[in-house]
């Protein structure tokens, strides 16, 4: 994989990784009008979205080396939780289908069925 | 003993009025400071000359000797600045009668580039970022060095109040009526952003390290101050009395220290001439492959082209650097100087919605004159600093090139950024007949037009569009700067309609 590949692997999983959590969230569900949580859905999106921000890590670890990927991670974080705010306050079915594109724009780009 | 919901009553206190008092002077320092992240990109969009194609090799022998042998043949120290990426030309300067002269080469001819007539975003909004044009006895940096400490107590003073920090972790309710909006905002781009907001305001202190212990060190060393310097440094004094004086090959000392560096781009040459010996020559690495500002030096004999020294910092000094290339950004990486730019518009934000707050939460007192003063100064220091700086933009593209424009751009940008300070002061002598976002609303129009007004006067003076400058590589800069401009136009212009739209509810 090249490092843009994986540059934009990091921001997808950071994207989809704070959008489970900000979904595993009572107090935002109350806010976005959602159904509530069973504690096991809930321990499920909190563990989705630990595991992306790892993979998100890991991925901007790869593809810029450790110094300059943990400092791409924690930036792009900030930045993409700012955006995921602003999309939430305009339309929670909008982050919802941006988090499933940006899901599938995973799959594509990584490919794990190679892997296989 | 204070219970918690006193202590952040304390803090709430301490937050506010640090913030109010100090807010301005951190709205100037990390708005120049973003401004900053591209301030090379700034100067070629001002400055036409240098807008160059890159060269792969640059030659001191044969571009830069030529040019100091008839300029300053008797200086006695010769500094020269190799061109890079981000800066495509090669300058050559000297100290003349304590001033210190520099021209500027365009590395692919070799020959003499014509003055700047503007001092650009290197010579004008980044020395504002770090010591506010105050050189005198470092009260500049100083002043930063309280800024700074001041943004700490801010920062921490906030974690403390706010008693929700993950529940609002993503809460924005631009819908609900504006001062909510605004505190919304404030928490989002202080929590968010919250290690930018530490990471850039601590580095930033730790550059100065050696200024801001200047006491302490001169408390230690006393009379031997030179001697902490080269225990810093690892270095020790070279004393080459009695060699050669002629200067050899300079070009073949950058091909030993490349060779000995495994590779790497050079930044800067300093060549030391002394009255009966040989010259020293120090060839300083670009360190555009680490995080570290680590500028590692090899220093040369100048007449015999012998490696004498290779500096080896203190542990001391490499903590600095680390922290300086965390801020400096000397390393080449555009993702991460996007991402800078950005998390700096975020700071800038977080600064003006307290701002705001302050304002909003006191808009029943519009008649008090401490009320009108700190609503003036808020106004002028946020909005009023970019429509300064856009002004300046303006002036740059509409002079034509003479010998004052350089001064010329700097007084239009502090007359300006006064009239945005005068402009809230008139227009509120009447309180409740004009509420104070319509006055926000006439400076963000002002903002628009500007941005527009600047893109159009760089077209016309230039005669390239931006389909041309994004097109050719070593235009890009220019293009993506016209873009930028763009969106602040958009923004401004979108913010400064919804204003309009919005019923006054600062009477609330």
């Amino acid at each position: 994989m090249m490092g843009w590949q994986l540059d934009i692997v990091a921001a997808l999983t950071a994207w989809i990784g704070l959008a489970a959590l900000c979904f595993q969230s009572a107090y935002q569900r109350q806010r976005l009008g959602l159904h509530k949580q069973k504690p096991a859905m809930r321990l499920a999106f909190l563990l989705t979205g630990i595991m992306m921000l790892a993979v998100s890590c890991q991925a901007s670890i790869t593809a810029n080396g450790l110094g300059f990927g943990t400092l791409v991670f924690i930036s792009q974080l900030g930045m993409i939780g700012l955006l995921l705010i602003l999309a939430l306050s305009r339309s929670a079915g909008a982050v919802l289908l941006l988090t499933a594109i940006a899901a599938m724009g995973v799959v594509l780009l990584t490919k794990p069925m190679a892997i296989l | 003993m204070p219970n918690s919901s006193s202590i952040r009553q304390v803090m709430d206190h301490l937050h506010t009025w640090v913030g109010l008092f100090f807010g301005s002077l951190l709205f100037l320092v990390f708005f120049m400071g973003t401004l900053s992240v591209f301030d090379k990109e700034i100067d070629q969009w001002m400055i036409p000359s240098w807008r160059l194609e890159a060269v792969d090799i640059a030659s001191f022998d044969q571009q830069a000797k030529p040019h100091l042998q008839d300029l300053a043949a008797g200086a006695s120290h010769w500094a020269i600045q190799y061109p890079n990426d981000r800066e495509p030309y090669m300058w050559i300067g000297w100290s003349e009668n304590g001033e210190f002269i520099k021209y500027y080469i365009d590395p692919a001819r070799g020959s003499l580039l014509p003055a700047p007539n503007s001092l650009g975003a290197s010579g004008f909004f980044f020395p504002f970022h770090y010591y506010f044009h105050i050189k005198w006895k470092n009260v500049g940096i100083w002043l930063l060095a309280i800024t700074a400490n001041a943004m700490l107590v801010v920062l921490i003073s906030g974690i403390i109040i706010h008693r929700r920090i993950f529940k609002d972790f993503f809460t924005f309710r631009p819908f609900k009526h504006l001062q909510r909006a605004t505190l919304d905002l404030h928490n989002a781009t202080s929590i968010l952003l919250l290690p930018f907001h530490f990471v850039i305001t601590f580095s930033g202190l730790v550059i100065f390290l050696f200024i801001y212990t200047e006491p302490g060190i001169a408390l230690i060393y006393g009379s031997e101050i030179e001697k902490s310097q080269s225990e810093i440094y690892s270095t020790a004094d070279i004393d080459l009395h009695g060699g050669q004086q002629e200067l050899a090959s300079v070009d073949g000392m950058v091909a030993q220290a490349q060779e000995i560096w495994g590779g790497g781009a050079i930044r800067r040459i300093n060549i030391r001439f002394s009255d009966g010996g040989s010259p020293l020559v120090d060839i300083q690495r670009l360190p555009t492959d680490r995080i570290g500002y680590q500028t590692d030096t090899l220093t040369f004999d100048g007449s015999s082209g012998q490696l004498l020294q290779q500096t080896v910092p203190s542990s001391a000094l490499q903590v600095q650097q680390f922290f300086s290339g965390l801020h400096l950004m000397g390393f080449q990486h555009w993702g991460l100087r996007w991402l800078y730019f950005l998390m700096g518009l975020g700071s800038c934000v977080m600064i003006g919605t307290g701002f705001m707050l302050w304002i909003a939460k006191r808009a029943r007192q519009q008649g008090t004159p401490t009320y009108r003063l700190a609503y003036a100064v808020a106004l002028a220091t946020t909005t009023g600093l970019a429509v300064a700086t856009l002004a300046m933009l303006c002036i740059n593209k509409a002079l034509p090139p003479s010998g004052v424009a350089a001064q010329t751009e700097v007084i239009a940008f502090l007359t300006v950024w006064l009239l945005t300070l005068v402009h809230p002061l008139v227009r509120i002598r009447r309180p409740h007949t004009v509420p104070h976002r319509a006055i926000l609303r006439e400076q963000l129009l002002a903002s628009a037009i500007l941005a527009f007004a600047a893109i159009a006067l760089n077209w016309a003076e230039s005669g390239l569009p931006l389909w041309k400058t994004l097109n050719a590589e070593h235009l890009r800069a220019i293009g993506v700067m016209d873009l930028v401009l763009a969106a602040i136009a958009i923004v401004a212009g979108v913010a400064a309609g919804k204003l309009n739209k919005q019923q006054p509810q600062e009477n609330r």
